[in-house]
């Protein structure tokens, strides 16, 4: 801690996007008299933003990776957080160094707390809304208690407002702890069944992930990635190394380790068009995952 | 009240060990809460509203604030007249600044999610007029770390300014096609309405209502008057006044009966529509 890490030096390696050969005109501003409206004269003035033209601007232009090398790891919160010293201790110990030759982002998930608020929620009639605002604040329990376990070595809580400051953090030797849940709060949809959250901690560290334009998502947990069962509950269970989103959205598995609407985001994704699933009990994982081994189980997009 | 839940979710509340990881007795107890079956038992029937005799309005930005006095003071007026009778929590969008920011944001190639964390900042800007020219009414800011609060400003006779745009911020799901944020205004204001339990959401724009063709460019196109959320995706119309979104979160919502297009440069279409009388356009919550 104190010492600028080991990537401290290392220079950007995904430049940034190119200029356009011509450049555009410079908007102007269109004075509204009467009951004209004040308006500014862009490609997207007077199109309704749902039109096919609006969605067409900008497309084919190369998109910013804003920290492209930042690798986010998510720390499940019933697969290893509540599993307390006997699963998080040993790998932190496989974590330490590594956080000097990476940039990590660590998200954090929810785990039984989570489930126990949404039962008695449900108990209670609360839609989904209230759902979802009571899912953020199990994630940050755990983030809290991960930074404490990490602070010596640098774990600094981060919130859906700092992300902005993550530069800072990595020239400092950080690792920034982020809770998994997305800020979406209240305003979580209403879902086509039930009332729990589509959105969950899955979907925040993958989003947070998508929208860094990160190199990689691992997702951190306690099973060896995809089965074709539930491994828990089914010993005949078989493993699946490597799928793409859409097989796995079409075998219509029960159960599955990642929210869907994960595998439903990465096909249609700009940049993190990959995600792993890793069993993060067993010793060297997460080392050889960070060195880039097809451990555990590996999902892609698939075809654009 | 008075819910009756099939399941008895909350179970026993009990610590269970024994499988390495310490969990807390309920239905969902070791759940993955992705299990379609287990997904669709937590429907429930009748759920609790927060405030069920609220109204939201939704005030254009582009179609009416941009306008400037000649639109946004007569509608002022109409709003001062229409709190003295109803409940409402009021949001404005962001307008031709918005799309200026996008504008500028896409030609930078920045990402998606890059794009609606830069949303809200022009609805604030607009907010804060609106709030400037309702303060002796009582027009207050409400900040979503406060919609908790919201009972007591309305109870406390204000009336409440919120930023429409939802807070997905840089976690705006990818969207199905281009580069800009899907989950818009027209959709955050629905998503504020339904936590609110309100049964109306009222978006007040610049055109009578929603027609089956866009009305300045086709003098044929014929007002609808009312249709189904569901119906209204179905009808695959070129281009809708408002968010695709929030079309089809309405076909699902809880609490929002319907969303009511109107056109806030007609005086007295405002109070009309929150007299329940037949203006504008209405869309029904559910399928086709």
């Amino acid at each position: 801690m104190g010492c600028p890490p080991d990537f401290a030096d290392r220079a950007p390696e995904a430049p940034l996007p190119a200029a356009p050969a011509a450049a555009p005109p410079a908007a102007r501003l269109l004075p509204g008299l009467g009951l004209d409206r004040t308006d500014i004269d862009t490609p997207l003035r007077r199109v309704g933003l749902e039109s096919a033209a609006a969605r067409a601007v900008g497309s084919g232009r190369p998109v910013l990776r804003v920290l492209p090398d930042v690798v986010v790891l998510k720390i499940g919160g019933q697969s290893i957080m509540d599993r307390g010293a006997a699963a998080l201790f040993p790998l932190l110990d496989e974590l330490r160094p590594l956080r000097r030759q990476h940039k990590l982002l660590l998200g954090v998930g929810g785990g039984t707390r989570a489930r126990h608020a949404y039962a008695v929620a449900l108990d209670l009639g609360m839609p989904t809304s209230v759902l979802a605002k009571i899912g953020m604040n199990v994630p940050v329990q755990n983030a809290r208690m991960l930074q404490m376990l990490l602070a010596a070595d640098g774990g600094v809580l981060i919130s859906n407002d700092d992300f902005a400051h993550l530069p800072l953090h990595y020239a400092v030797g950080c690792t920034p702890i982020l809770p998994g849940m997305p800020p979406f709060s209240f305003w979580e949809k209403p879902g086509p069944r039930g009332r729990i959250p589509t959105h969950r901690t899955d979907a925040g560290v993958y989003l947070t992930a998508e929208a860094l334009g990160a190199a990689r998502c691992i997702f951190v947990k306690d099973e060896d990635g995809l089965y074709d069962a539930n491994p828990k509950e089914n010993p005949q269970a078989r493993h699946i190394p490597r799928a793409t989103a859409a097989e796995v959205l079409a075998m219509g598995l029960p159960d599955l380790v990642v929210e869907p609407v994960v595998l439903e985001y990465m096909q249609r994704a700009e940049h993190l068009r990959q995600i792993q699933i890793i069993n993060g009990l067993v010793p060297g994982m997460l080392s050889r995952a960070l060195a880039g081994e097809p451990v555990g189980t590996v999902i892609d997009a698939g075809p654009r | 009240m008075g819910t009756e839940a099939a399941v008895p979710w909350a179970g026993s509340g009990a610590l269970v060990e024994g499988d390495g990881r310490t969990h807390i007795h309920t239905a969902l107890m070791g759940a993955s809460l992705v299990q379609p079956s287990l997904v669709a038992a937590t429907q429930g029937e009748a759920l609790v509203a927060m405030l069920p005799t609220v109204t939201v309005l939704a005030i254009g930005g582009g179609s009416l604030m941009d306008r400037g006095a000649p639109a946004v003071l007569p509608l002022v007026e109409e709003l001062v007249e229409a709190r003295r009778a109803y409940e409402l929590v009021v949001g404005v969008s962001g307008g031709a600044r918005l799309r200026h920011v996008f504008s500028v944001a896409l030609d930078l190639g920045l990402p998606t999610g890059g794009l609606a964390q830069l949303a809200g900042a022009c609805e604030e800007q607009n907010v804060a007029m609106l709030q400037q020219l309702l303060a002796r009414h009582n027009a207050v800011m409400l900040k979503r770390d406060d919609f908790a609060d919201v009972a007591l400003y309305l109870r406390g006779g204000m009336l409440p300014l919120v930023i429409s745009v939802p807070p997905y911020h840089y976690w705006e799901p990818p969207p199905q096609s281009g580069r800009l944020p899907e989950n818009g205004s027209d959709l955050g204001m629905l998503l504020t309405a339904e936590a609110l339990g309100a049964p109306r959401l009222i978006l007040l724009k610049d055109q009578d209502g929603l027609y089956d063709a866009d009305p300045v460019e086709e003098a044929s196109a014929r007002l609808i008057p009312e249709i189904s959320a569901g119906a209204l995706l179905a009808a695959g119309l070129p281009s809708l006044p408002f968010d695709r979104a929030m079309v089809e979160t309405l076909q699902h919502t809880r609490f929002v009966r319907e969303v009511v297009l109107i056109n806030g440069l007609r005086r007295g279409a405002l109070l009309a529509a929150l007299r329940g009388e037949a203006v504008g356009s209405r869309i029904l919550a559910g399928g086709v």
